[in-house]
């Protein structure tokens, strides 16, 4: 009786420190970045690395504030786009969504297919073209064809949750106004839409993640003036050591906004993230 | 009317529900234009334009030349290439090492969260914040901590006694074995939360009677928890393995393809042969044969999981 309930607290102990362990190995460069960002350059490439320090804001002041600094202009520029891009999710595809979860026509299942391959196929298949069409239109380097771009991934996903939450609504609330004589499209904004805020929600989070996050149809496509954050981060690879705390402060500055949305919504998140792969 | 889901008990007037009927499939099919809109021209257009590409000898850097229909030209070539081989190779390296290691470490993550442990929540939400960081960030961080003169693992790894750490991007197998680390830390996190969710849904009853039956561990992973899990397993496995095939952000931060062309990915290579080298209608045939390789692996495995949902 004793040895077990001594081996239950022996597992209890190992669980634990297992946790400890994984959870510090994932959250070290997370850790590793922000200190890299409030230390000074002599302390960046300092050896032994320095794991307690004084922190600094200069790298902050330089990326934020410093006399024609470009980095205000590329989030700007990051925000806009991950904007427009969910806007479009959210209304092209949240309509689309819904009649995909009304109306069975012949050949659903293979449009839900093509709506799937769309959000699989491979960047650089859609990109190559995609450079070629916008160019010939004469549209490089302007945010219509970033968003356009960003839409092609962004918004096969956003179908994909936003159908399979409208599932989960019952047809008998839409078949009830209509019964006290509201029309179909009157059904749908007065009745549907109001309760599915949580799935259009969780779709609209992520295409903004996903927008914000994107790096290579933004590489392809965007110029000096519609540079996104993304780009403008890869630019400091291979940069010399004097430029690394400028870097992971921008870095920072790029990351700080995904991280609020874990702590203030995460149940939506997780949620989209999940669509359609859990029911 | 056949295609009617659920007949409402209450119907009104005939002639009423008739009307009802065709202005919902007006509003359904008006729903659905703005998609089928941008669906067309976002996938099925540029699709076309680029098969269309690939039989052409489209060069940027050559603006005067005249672009020529050359048929099966590009292709003959690209599969005679022995870099594109090497760069197919890398890919199937990279897709398996990817997608084994963080489902292995995701799915090993969820058997130990899956118990009652207080400040589930907290830690649920740590090991989201992984899964948010921008893949180019990512890529930054880990090429500073895996520099080879002051990166902090190099320091850990001396700090625990191996004297010569190694130069983690200069050869080809660490190389690699960097992006596959680096992608594996990003996204162990997200199969760890669908396995988990998956192991929640597991009736405690198959526990309790295989614990009556002295099941070990082991045999109860083995009998209960993976064919339980089976369909959900072929999802993770599906959505990791699409993404793993579009690695592309951490290549291009920590090693560029190299060194020599160790990390080149099939993807990597089209986009250096369009975007670098300007040769757009080579990198359109190499990228349409990605796009057929990737439609037949996940065709293959969405029947896997649809078979699979069917025994469960």
């Amino acid at each position: 009786m004793s040895r077990g309930r001594s081996r239950k607290r022996f597992q209890r102990v190992a669980v634990w420190i297992t946790i400890a362990v994984v959870l510090i190995l994932f959250v070290f460069p997370i850790y590793w970045l922000f200190g890299m960002a409030l230390k000074q350059n002599v302390q960046i490439t300092s050896w032994p690395p320095q794991f307690v320090f004084r922190p600094t804001l200069e790298n902050f002041d330089y990326i934020l504030f410093s006399s024609g600094t470009p980095y205000l202009r590329y989030l700007r520029n990051s925000f806009m786009v991950a904007l427009a891009t969910t806007a479009l999710t959210i209304v092209a595809g949240g309509l689309g969504a819904y009649s995909l979860s009304r109306y069975r026509f012949r050949g659903r299942g293979l449009f839900m297919f093509w709506v799937l391959t769309a959000r699989i196929l491979p960047p650089v298949a859609i990109g190559i073209p995609l450079f070629l069409i916008i160019r010939n239109l004469g549209l490089l380097d302007t945010f219509v064809a970033v968003v356009l771009a960003h839409a092609a991934f962004i918004l096969p996903m956003g179908v994909w949750i936003m159908t399979s939450f409208f599932e989960t609504i019952p047809h008998d609330i839409e078949q009830a106004a209509k019964v006290d004589g509201a029309s179909p499209a009157q059904a749908f904004f007065y009745i549907t839409l109001p309760v599915s805020s949580p799935g259009i929600g969780a779709a609209a989070i992520l295409a903004f993640i996903f927008s914000w996050n994107e790096f290579f149809y933004s590489l392809v496509l965007t110029g000096s003036g519609t540079r996104t954050m993304t780009v403008a981060l890869a630019g400091f690879q291979g940069a010399l050591q004097l430029e690394w705390g400028y870097m992971s402060a921008a870095a920072v500055i790029t990351v700080l906004p995904l991280f609020m949305f874990v702590f203030l919504t995460q149940r939506l998140l997780v949620s989209g993230l999940t669509g359609g792969a859990l029911k | 009317m056949a295609s009617r889901t659920t007949p409402t008990p209450a119907r009104p007037a005939r002639g009423g529900h008739l009307t009802t009927f065709r202005q919902e499939r007006r509003l359904y099919l008006l729903f659905l234009l703005p998609l089928v809109v941008l669906l067309v021209g976002l996938t099925l257009y540029p699709i076309a334009t680029s098969i269309y590409t690939s039989f052409t000898n489209l060069h940027l850097a050559r603006p005067n030349a005249p672009v020529r229909f050359i048929g099966l030209e590009q292709y003959r070539q690209m599969f005679a290439n022995e870099l594109f081989w090497t760069t197919f190779r890398n890919t199937l390296v990279m897709v398996t090492g990817a997608v084994s290691s963080q489902f292995l470490l995701g799915f090993g993550l969820a058997l130990l969260l899956d118990r009652e442990l207080p400040g589930i929540g907290i830690i649920r939400t740590i090991l989201l914040l992984p899964l948010m960081v921008t893949p180019v960030v990512a890529a930054l961080v880990w090429s500073l901590m895996l520099n080879p003169s002051t990166g902090v693992i190099n320091y850990l790894l001396m700090l625990v006694g191996w004297s010569e750490p190694p130069v983690w991007l200069g050869s080809g197998p660490l190389a690699m074995l960097s992006i596959i680390l680096v992608d594996a830390w990003q996204w162990t996190p997200f199969v760890m939360l669908l396995l988990l969710a998956g192991l929640q849904g597991i009736p405690k009853e198959f526990y309790e009677a295989a614990e009556l039956d002295g099941a070990t561990f082991l045999q109860r992973v083995w009998h209960i928890i993976l064919p339980m899990l089976k369909p959900l397993i072929g999802v993770v496995l599906l959505l990791r393995v699409m993404d793993a095939f579009k690695i592309f952000d951490k290549i291009y931060i920590l090693t560029a393809g190299g060194p020599g062309s160790a990390t080149e990915t099939v993807a990597f290579h089209a986009y250096r042969q369009g975007f670098g080298f300007f040769r757009m209608g080579y990198a359109s045939a190499i990228s349409m044969v990605l796009l057929v390789v990737v439609l037949v692996v996940s065709i293959v495995l969405i029947r896997q999981t649809q078979t699979g949902g069917e025994h469960a």
